[in-house]
């Protein structure tokens, strides 16, 4: 390889050319992440150091001289490996498992008879009597032999002494002050593993209970959200119905409950895995404060700021302007419409005017004439409107397309004054 | 010198480390001369600018130690520094170059060095190399500042002429010494060569299974 240049977007790894500085930057970050030289060498380092230690001098030497090859070209030429055969084991463990629990249920809950019998009231308390009775309940054996289980016999490993020296379940039944029992320690396994259980069924975890509170929290946020909306719209459009300090202490409550949202979703995801769950709940763990975040995001953003003190007054001022506004307008619309009424009427004179004498005129070299077809129920204005409307339609019939234009202009004129009268009171 | 003694010697007990050897640089300070002097003993005078990198190997022998030199070219030019940390990450060695005739050069091997201690392997064998030598007479860069700051920084330091082969190998052979050759003992951190057994010539530093 001596004397040989390569020269151009080099991956430093695999000697590819790229082409490219993002295509390189891309190749390497795909390609080799997992297989950084850096690395490589930085594990070598390590793992000779501890062979060292291990081993002596020598044989360290002799190892170093087996062929280690980190040319980049072998890099090259290795595919990915593609994933062989699968089998799922899954049912074979659950087979398995099942048939365990099975034993140690049958186990524990034959032990758990016997010691319900030895601990019955009904038990006798003399002493020569209760342990004829107790004879009976439990097979006894001898001491030296209950500190060693293998001396127990097959099936046989439900020996229990009733003592009053300490033994190993103390805290399982210790309502009898001094009175404790003496178990094997196959029973005293089975039956601490029965009391564990039943703490893991009966007791709630942290971060479920964690989790339950930020639930809680969620559906408390989405019940006062509206309601701070609700009020800072209000405020926004100079309504009075809400006071801002109301709408403040509101306002301040939901933030408290984002608070607690966001500190417990982050107390889940940095919780120590005392219980060694593994990456799973780890993940499950992030990935709750991954939601909760966005969450907090999704709904922080729609909520906008309360006005202050001054914008308030502000807007209340606007509005009372606004309102002195209208009212003057409406005023002046009342005036104005009681003017408009004798307008109104002096336009339909002239439109009477300018329309009914120019049809009666209206009569051309051919003699036509349009015909009045009005019914007389209607408003004057609509009246006339109807009968140019009706002019006009008969004009386009007879393709008299001056007389057209000119009914159409009239029509316009007539309808702006019959639109104006309509809504101008209104206003 | 360094490519005459490159040749390997007949004796098979003979141990071969293997370096990584970055060179950085501003543009057209020359460390694309540097490299095609010490690999083939040649001096184009308008070198042309490097594009990405180049890639060239070469071997020095050190008393009965073969050092095969992976030496990676980088290319100068601004654009292409985003580039740089993913050639020198893993290398055991880097050569700073600047050009003595242009201040400006030494400032920007300073950052280089500086970059280097913060970002490669904590053990990389550092040198400094102020080329262009033969050019005293346009000296911008004294030779006792440069060897200061390099003592500051525990820096290899030489004035180099790849136009003359001033120091050229010798720099390179300064580096070889300097690096640890004894793989087991010299600290996990990447910057120990990879001691490989000698391979049969004939198939060129390829694969050997
Ligand atoms: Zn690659
Ligand atoms: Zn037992």
């Amino acid at each position: 390889m001596n004397g040989e240049v390569l020269e151009g977007f080099l991956c430093p790894i695999c000697l590819k050319d790229l082409g490219t500085i993002t295509q390189l930057q891309n190749h390497f970050e795909e390609a080799h992440k997992s297989e950084d030289v850096a690395v490589i060498q930085h594990l070598k380092g390590l793992f000779e150091k501890a062979k060292k230690k291990f081993l002596n001098e020598e044989i360290v030497k002799d190892n170093l001289q087996t062929p280690i090859n980190l040319s980049p070209k072998r890099i090259v030429n290795e595919k990915p490996q593609e994933i062989g055969r699968i089998t799922s084991h899954t049912t074979f463990f659950k087979n398995l498992r099942e048939k365990r629990i099975d034993a140690y249920a049958l186990e524990t809950n034959k032990l758990l008879l016997r010691l319900d019998k030895l601990i019955d009231d009904k038990a006798p308390m003399e002493p020569s009597k209760r342990k004829n009775y107790e004879k009976s309940v439990v097979p006894w054996t001898k001491d030296k032999k209950l500190t060693n289980p293998s001396f127990e016999p097959e099936g046989e490993m439900l020996g229990f002494r009733r003592s009053n020296s300490s033994g190993s379940l103390n805290s399982l039944f210790s309502s009898e002050g001094e009175s404790h029992l003496r178990t094997c320690q196959r029973c005293s396994h089975l039956l601490e593993r029965r009391h564990d259980q039943m703490e893991t069924r009966n007791s709630t975890p942290m971060e479920n209970f964690l989790y339950s509170r930020l639930c809680q929290y969620k559906m408390d946020a989405e019940r006062q959200i509206p309601q701070v909306l609700t009020m800072a719209q209000s405020l926004r459009d100079g309504d009075e119905t809400y006071s801002l300090q109301s709408a403040e202490s509101e306002r301040q409550k939901l933030i408290m409950i984002f608070d607690s949202i966001d500190k417990t979703s982050k107390r889940i995801a940095t919780m120590i895995d005392e219980q060694n769950a593994g990456q799973k709940t780890m993940q499950l763990r992030r990935a709750i404060r991954q939601a909760a975040a966005t969450w907090l995001q999704d709904n922080m953003l729609g909520l906008q700021s309360l006005p202050t003190r001054e914008e308030l007054d502000e807007i209340q001022r606007r509005k009372n302007l606004e309102l002195e506004k209208r009212i003057a307008i409406e005023k002046d619309a009342m005036t104005k419409k009681l003017e408009k009424d004798n307008a109104s009427k002096k336009v339909e004179i002239v439109v009477r005017k300018a329309s009914l004498p120019n049809t009666k005129n209206m009569q051309d070299e051919n003699g036509w004439k349009p015909e009045t077809q009005v019914s007389d129920n209607d408003d004057p204005m609509l009246q006339q409107i109807n009968i140019i409307k009706s002019y006009i339609k008969q004009a386009k019939q007879q393709c008299k397309w001056d007389e057209v234009h000119m009914l159409e202009e009239n029509l316009n004129q007539l309808e702006k004054a019959y639109w104006d009268e309509k809504t101008k009171p209104f206003i | 010198m360094a490519n005459r003694t490159a040749s390997r010697p007949a004796n098979g007990q003979n141990k071969i480390c293997q370096f990584k050897l970055v060179l950085l640089g501003e543009s057209a300070v020359g460390k694309s001369s540097l490299v095609l002097r010490f690999v083939k003993g040649q001096f184009h005078e308008f070198q042309e600018s490097t594009i990405g990198a180049a890639f060239l190997t070469q071997t020095v022998c050190l008393d009965d130690t073969t050092v095969k030199f992976e030496i990676w070219d980088t290319a100068g030019q601004e654009r292409y520094h985003s580039l740089a940390p993913m050639y020198y990450r893993g290398a055991q060695a880097a050569i700073v170059v600047y050009d003595i005739t242009n201040q400006d050069t030494f400032s920007r091997a300073k950052t280089w060095v500086k970059e280097l201690q913060r970002q490669a392997s904590p053990n990389i064998v550092i040198a400094l190399a102020g080329n262009k030598c033969d050019l005293s007479n346009k000296r911008m860069v004294e030779c006792e500042e440069a060897q200061a700051y390099a003592e500051e920084n525990s820096l290899l330091f030489m004035e180099t002429s790849a136009k003359t082969a001033m120091n050229v190998n010798d720099i390179f052979l300064a580096i070889a010494k300097k690096l640890p050759k004894n793989d087991g003992g010299s600290g996990g951190n990447g910057s120990s060569g990879v001691s490989l057994e000698r391979t049969d010539p004939s198939s060129g530093g390829g694969c050997c299974k």
